[in-house]
C-alpha cells in the first residue's frame, strides 16, 4: 500500500541522473561539474570531508537549488521544469539532520505533515484539529518503531526518536527518491547504525532510491550499494560499497598543507 | 525555483542601526532634562503632605462592605470593557498580522505589498491613544459601552497585528524548509509550522495585552464610560483618598488574576 509513485515517471529512467551539473557561489566554485546517475533503488552514500559540497550536491538534487550548469533529472524529468510544492514533492523527499520536526507540535501531526503536498487547504487545516490520514501514520510510526509517542510533542523526543519521526513524515510523501543529509550526525554509534539501518530498510521495502550523505565509513559500507566519495567539489571516487579501500578513504580525509586549513 | 538563500533578517546592521538610536534617545534625554526648572523644585511644598496622604491610605484602603459591592461591580465592567475589546483587537489583529508579516503571500512582490498596505493600517489604528479613540467614538456615537469597547480594542488591534506579524516572521526557518520540501504550499507551511511555533509566545503577549488592557478599561472611566476609573474619579473629587486605593486594589487583584490564568495557559503550551 506505502508504494513510490512510479506511474508518475518513465520506467526505465534513471531515478537521479545528473548531467554536467556544477555549482558556484559568487567565486567560489563549490562543485565541479560532474554527472552521475542513480539507479531506482539503488542506495548511494555520499562521503567526503566537511565542507566537500555534499549538501550541495543533495540540495541540487532536491531542487531545492539551482545548478549553474547542467540539468538534474529524476525518473527521466528536469527538476528545474518541475513546479516546487506536489510534483517535486512526489518525486523527491528530504532528511536533515535535525532541527527539522515542528516543535510545538505532536509526533502525529509532524508524519502527517508529508501528507501536505496532497492535501487541499480545507483538509490541511481540517488535519490541525482532527486529523486525517491516521491510518497511513501509524503505519508509518510502526514501522520506525515509535507509535507509543504519537501525541508526544516533538520537542520532548530524544535525537534519535525524531530521526524515526522524520522517517516516517517521508514514509507517508512517498516519494521515488529519498535524501538524507547526515541523518545520523547528532546520534551516537549505537542509535546511529539502528536509524541508518532503518532507513535504508523502509526505502528498500517500499522501492525508493537512496541517496544519504555520512560521515561514518562503517555504515556506509554495511547499509549502502555505492559509494561516492566527494572532496572539494570534486568526484574523487564512485565505486560499489565492497571495493572500497582504505587508500581511498586516506586520500579523500588526507588534511592538506595548513595554508590551506586556514 | 525558489530562492537559494533563506531570507537574511540583516541582523549586523540592525545591531549598527540600534547603537545610533540609543545614542539619539540618550540625547534627546540629557535635552529634556535641561528643560527641567530645576529652581522650583520638583515637589510643591503642599504636595509633600499629599503624597503622605495618599501613600497613607495605600495601606489602609476603605473596605466596608458596600464599598467593596461597589468595587466589585465596577470591577467587573472594567473586566467586560477589557475582554470585549481584546476580542475586537484579536479580530483585527490576527488577519492584519498574518498579512503584514508577509508570510502567505506568492510572490516576493505580493509579500512586499501585503506587509505595506497591513502595516500603514496597524500604524494607523495603534498611534492614535485609546482615550483619543475613545473621545473621538463618543463623540461620533454617544455614551455607549460600544464605544468603550471598540476605544480600546481599535488601538489594541493595531498593536497585537503588529507583534504577531514579527512573532510570525521569527521562527526558525529549517522546519518551514522540511514542509516545504514536502510539498506544502505557504499556506499550509503557515498552518502547520509557522502559527503552532509562534502560538506560545503570540499567546503569552496577548495576556499580557490582557492586562494592559484592563487598565486602559479603567482609565476609560475617565471620559464618562463607567467602571473603575469613574468611580477613582469620583472618588479622588472627594479627596477620599482610602475610597480611591480600594478601587485600585480592585485592579491590582484583576491584573494578578490575569497573570495567574497566563502562567497557567502558558505551561500548558510550552513545547
Ligand atoms: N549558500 C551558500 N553560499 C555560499 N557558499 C556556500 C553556500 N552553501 C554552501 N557553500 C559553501 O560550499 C561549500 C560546500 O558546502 P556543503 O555542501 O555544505 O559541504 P558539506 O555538506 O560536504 O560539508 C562550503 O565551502 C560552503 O561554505
Ligand atoms: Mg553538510
Amino acid at each position: 500500500m506505502l508504494r513510490a509513485n512510479s506511474a508518475l515517471s518513465s520506467s526505465n529512467a534513471p531515478a537521479v541522473l545528473l548531467d554536467g551539473v556544477s555549482k558556484r557561489y559568487d567565486e567560489a566554485t563549490v562543485l565541479a561539474p560532474l554527472s552521475l546517475a542513480v539507479e531506482p533503488g539503488e542506495r548511494v552514500a555520499l562521503i567526503g570531508p566537511s565542507g566537500a559540497g555534499k549538501t550541495t550536491l543533495l540540495r541540487l538534487i532536491a531542487g531545492a537549488v539551482a545548478p549553474s550548469t547542467g540539468c538534474v533529472e529524476l525518473r527521466g524529468r528536469n527538476v528545474a521544469s518541475l513546479r516546487p510544492g506536489r510534483e517535486l514533492a512526489r518525486l523527491v523527499g528530504m532528511i536533515a539532520q535535525q532541527f527539522d520536526l515542528v516543535p510545538n507540535l505532536s509526533v502525529l501531526h509532524n508524519v502527517l505533515a508529508g501528507r501536505l503536498g496532497e492535501w487541499s487547504f480545507g483538509r490541511s487545516l481540517l488535519s490541525l484539529v482532527w486529523p486525517r490520514d491516521q491510518r497511513l501514520a501509524f503505519e508509518a510510526l510502526e514501522r520506525v518503531g515509535v507509535t507509543h509517542l504519537a501525541h508526544q510533542r516533538a520537542a520532548r523526543l530524544s535525537g534519535g526518536e525524531q530521526q524515526r519521526v522524520a522517517i516516517a513524515r517521508v514514509l507517508v510523501q512517498r516519494p521515488t527518491v529519498v535524501l538524507a543529509d547526515e541523518p545520523v550526525a547528532s546520534l551516537d554509534r549505537a542509535r546511529a547504525r539502528e536509524v541508518v539501518r532503518l532507513l535504508t530498510d523502509v526505502t528498500e521495502e517500499q522501492g525508493e532510491t537512496l541517496v544519504a550523505s555520512i560521515h561514518s565509513i562503517d555504515l556506509a559500507r554495511e547499509f549502502f550499494d555505492r559509494i561516492v566519495g566527494l572532496r572539494n567539489g570534486l568526484v574523487q571516487f564512485d565505486v560499489p560499497a565492497f571495493s572500497i579501500r582504505d587508500r581511498m578513504l586516506e586520500d579523500l580525509y588526507e588534511i592538506e598543507g595548513l595554508r590551506s586549513e586556514v | 525555483m525558489r530562492s537559494e538563500y533563506p531570507i537574511s533578517r540583516g541582523r549586523p546592521r540592525a545591531i549598527e542601526s540600534r547603537r545610533t538610536i540609543t545614542l539619539i534617545l540618550l540625547g534627546a534625554f540629557a535635552l529634556s532634562l535641561l528643560g527641567i526648572d530645576w529652581s522650583e523644585g520638583v515637589f510643591r511644598p503642599r504636595g509633600v503632605s499629599a503624597i503622605g496622604e495618599t501613600l497613607g491610605a495605600f495601606i489602609r484602603p476603605d473596605l466596608s462592605p458596600d464599598l467593596l459591592r461597589t468595587a466589585a461591580a465596577a470591577a467587573w465592567q472594567t473586566a467586560v470593557y477589557a475582554v470585549a475589546g481584546l476580542t475586537v483587537a484579536l479580530l483585527i489583529g490576527i488577519p492584519l498580522g498574518v498579512v503584514a508579516s508577509g508570510t502567505i503571500a506568492r510572490s516576493r512582490l505580493g509579500a512586499v505589498t501585503q506587509i505595506g498596505a497591513a502595516r500603514a493600517v496597524l500604524a494607523f489604528f495603534r498611534a492614535i491613544h485609546e482615550l483619543v479613540w475613545a473621545l473621538l467614538l463618543v463623540a461620533a456615537i454617544g455614551l455607549s459601552p460600544m464605544a468603550a469597547v471598540l476605544a480600546l480594542g481599535i488601538p489594541y488591534g493595531g498593536i497585537l497585528g503588529r507583534i504577531y506579524s514579527e512573532l510570525l516572521q521569527d521562527v526558525p526557518q529549517a522546519p518551514l524548509d522540511a514542509l516545504r520540501r514536502s510539498g506544502a504550499s505557504e499556506w499550509r507551511v503557515f498552518l502547520f509550522g509557522r502559527l503552532p511555533m509562534a502560538l506560545p509566545d503570540m499567546v503569552s503577549y496577548t495576556f499580557y495585552r490582557l492586562e494592559c488592557g484592563i487598565r486602559s478599561a479603567a482609565v476609560l472611566g475617565w471620559v464618562g464610560l463607567g467602571g473603575l476609573g469613574f468611580q477613582v474619579q469620583i472618588a479622588l473629587e472627594d479627596l477620599a483618598y482610602s475610597r480611591v486605593w480600594t478601587f485600585l486594589w480592585a485592579l491590582v487583584v484583576m491584573v494578578v488574576l490575569v497573570d495567574l490564568w497566563s502562567s497557567q495557559v502558558r505551561r500548558r503550551l510550552a513545547p
